[in-house]
């Protein structure tokens, strides 16, 4: 009875276009993909194909990531599966808690960050990041502010960063380094220090927004 | 707990089983009182303007964000109110060790093995009166005129049950029906719709003198969550880490609405990292004070240093609930378990009070200490007291009046037919005279029956 409702096909097309772009279709793409949707029978599957092949999806506005997608997105660039239920409750920290929206219109996307939300994504980021922390007494890293950041972003599939976002990591790693005043220093900090930007990648505007 | 009774531990299980489940109590014995605020519904937050976790009680039908304005509102509205803080000495000390009466010769005839020496601490009120050794900060106290003594309070007819005479206390009626504390009361009719803080429970559970019908009220988690943690990372380099934050959620600019909002919440992390890093013990774990508290590792004095702070920082907290060290049950080797709990909660009010008074809030903060009740005069075969009746409270702040209200009577004579401590004053008395003196309340709104009950002088 619903998927026969006439304004079924509209209300469908509009809804699974914002879970990936944060404005309205053009009215000519959203007029295509409803077709495509009754003439499928339904079919949700190439509908969702043809959103993620939309020169919108790559060239327009971004959207905050939700706190599932988020996760997700980082669990497989880590090479990670759901290997806890962990990601529940860290979820849920950050506002999501699937199956649970706050009403029955569903999740608000233009609200999924504030500070408290915030510090659930640093936690989500810093659980996943955890089990290959590296440990200074066994890895030496290099002493170099570039090749620390390269390193950190392998951890991540080598992913490309856009230029601000980069500047301010290396100017990160460059502070940090500075910091080893002292021989122990200058062997262990660099370990530290790609822990710590592997974490500052995953929570960089690169990374929570698509 | 190996002092105390078995009706002490029971309850303190049962009432912390109340406090994690909401529900509603297995009876221990009958008629037995369900402790104020059973069952009340609770519900965490985050109160990001303040920084703290809270379980709030008694929310209705609000939406949690809205406490954030309630808050602020009440912080500007009245940002020198009153407040009242109910320090609980949980189990029933013992006043006749608190205060002992050396001068009285029935005193070493009823407590043979217990009575204590003269400590060389006089009260100097009463001449047959000495502070035990482990109370010396309460001395300083009251020689400075910031303590008032009153030696012995309690009710008509003790009910020498932890369970229900506590109860009798925290409602402020010897009513075992009644389900909302005395406090509870006063914010129902004083307090706002939609500021949690104005009732805040230190322990991490609802305090029953705080429960409320309407009013929202709060139990504090930990003022120190707000926390940054990256696994692998310390140190120097940690430290550059968090700094980090509000460069890199602004790097790429705020001209798409989606980076904006990055670069938004990234900048409010880091002021609000700032400014709660009084209470995340990045400046020693002293929340920011002037004043040395002991440490331990029971967080006792933690807790009332992070509230100085609080009030410091300008929360619209009005009434305070928290439990003080120790175990008071005092069944067995009495002198040990007395003094323990009994030096550090001590030695933490003067500490507290000194620092009320370096951030300039000494005028604004009493403090009520109290127990369900005494222990009896007669020491049993444990090296220990049983359950009595009247017991010991004490009054703490710039504000006070500093001279004892009510007496110690000679155990010769003055005792009840059980050989109990007869009370001078009915705790009751004590609320009334708060409600009105310190807050400025009608107490006929917040005590059953205000009208009958005697009316002390308290406050300056």
């Amino acid at each position: 009875m619903c998927v026969h409702h006439r304004s079924h096909p509209v209300f469908f097309v509009r809804k699974l276009w914002g879970c990936f772009n944060p404005t309205a279709p053009p009215r000519g793409t959203q007029k295509a993909l409803e077709r495509r949707y009754v003439k499928g029978r339904y079919a949700v599957r190439p509908v969702v194909e043809a959103i993620l092949k939309h020169p919108h999806l790559y060239e327009g506005p971004r959207m905050v990531k939700s706190p599932i997608v988020y996760t997700a997105g980082l669990l497989r660039a880590a090479g990670r599966g759901i290997d806890t239920e962990s990601w529940t409750w860290l979820c849920a920290n950050a506002g999501q808690q699937l199956f649970f929206p706050p009403n029955v219109s569903g999740w608000n996307d233009e609200r999924w960050l504030d500070t408290a939300s915030y510090l659930a994504r640093w936690d989500i980021a810093g659980r996943v990041t955890r089990p290959a922390v590296l440990d200074p007494a066994k890895v030496q890293a290099p002493f170099d502010a570039d090749k620390l950041l390269d390193r950190a972003l392998e951890f991540w599939g080598s992913p490309h960063l856009s230029s601000g976002t980069r500047r301010a990591l290396r100017a990160y790693s460059v502070r940090a380094l500075a910091t080893a005043n002292t021989s122990w220093k200058r062997k262990s900090y660099p370990a530290l220090i790609e822990n710590s930007l592997r974490h500052l990648i995953a929570v960089s505007p690169d990374f929570q927004t698509s | 707990m190996t002092n105390c009774c078995n009706e002490f531990s029971r309850s303190s299980l049962l009432r912390q089983a109340v406090a994690e489940a909401g529900a509603g109590l297995p009876a221990i014995e009958p008629g037995m009182p369900v402790p104020a605020g059973t069952g009340l519904d609770r519900r965490s937050m985050l109160l990001r303007s303040a920084g703290v976790a809270l379980a709030v009680y008694g929310a209705g039908a609000l939406r949690l964000p809205l406490f954030e304005e309630g808050v602020l509102e009440a912080a500007e509205a009245a940002p020198n109110q009153p407040v009242l803080v109910s320090l609980f000495l949980d189990g029933g000390a013992d006043s006749l060790s608190l205060l002992s009466p050396v001068g009285d010769p029935d005193y070493r005839r009823l407590r043979p093995k217990l009575a204590l020496p003269d400590s060389g601490l006089a009260f100097t009120e009463d001449p047959r009166l000495r502070w035990h050794p482990s109370a010396a900060a309460l001395r300083t106290l009251h020689l400075e005129g910031k303590l008032t003594v009153l030696p012995t309070v309690g009710y008509t007819d003790a009910d020498q049950s932890h369970f229900t005479s506590r109860h009798y206390w925290e409602v402020g009626a010897t009513n075992p029906r009644l389900r909302t504390g005395w406090l509870g009361r006063y914010l129902d009719n004083a307090g706002r719709p939609d500021n949690p803080l104005q009732g805040l429970s230190l322990d991490g559970e609802l305090a029953p003198p705080l429960a409320t019908a309407r009013a929202p009220v709060a139990a504090l988690r930990g003022a120190d969550q707000y926390r940054f943690w990256a696994p692998g990372v310390w140190g120097d380099v940690e430290r550059e880490m968090l700094e980090t934050i509000a460069p890199l959620g602004n790097a790429r600019g705020t001209a798409d609405k989606a980076l904006a909002a990055i670069g938004h919440a990234s900048t409010h992390v880091a002021r609000l990292r700032s400014q709660l890093s009084v209470f995340n013990g990045a400046q020693g774990g002293n929340f920011g004070s002037t004043v040395t508290y002991p440490t331990h590792r029971s967080g006792f004095p933690q807790r009332l240093a992070g509230l100085a702070a609080m009030l410091a920082a300008g929360l619209p907290l009005r009434c305070v609930a928290l439990r003080a060290y120790g175990m008071y049950d005092t069944h067995s080797d009495q002198p040990e378990a007395l003094s323990q709990g009994l030096k550090l909660t001590s030695e933490t009010l003067l500490a507290f009070q000194r620092d009320l008074e370096a951030r300039g809030l000494a005028d604004r903060v009493l403090t009520l200490v109290w127990s369900e009740f005494g222990r009896r005069v007669e020491e049993n075969g444990s090296n220990g007291t049983d359950h009595g009746a009247a017991g010991a409270v004490f009054l703490m702040g710039a504000r006070v009046q500093g001279q004892m209200v009510g007496e110690l009577p000679r155990l010769r004579d003055g005792l009840d037919k059980n050989g109990n401590l007869k009370a001078s004053v009915d705790y009751p008395s004590v609320y009334t005279s708060l409600l009105e003196q310190w807050f400025d309340f009608d107490a006929a709104d917040a005590i059953p029956n205000a009208r009958a009950y005697r009316r002390l002088q308290l406050v300056k």
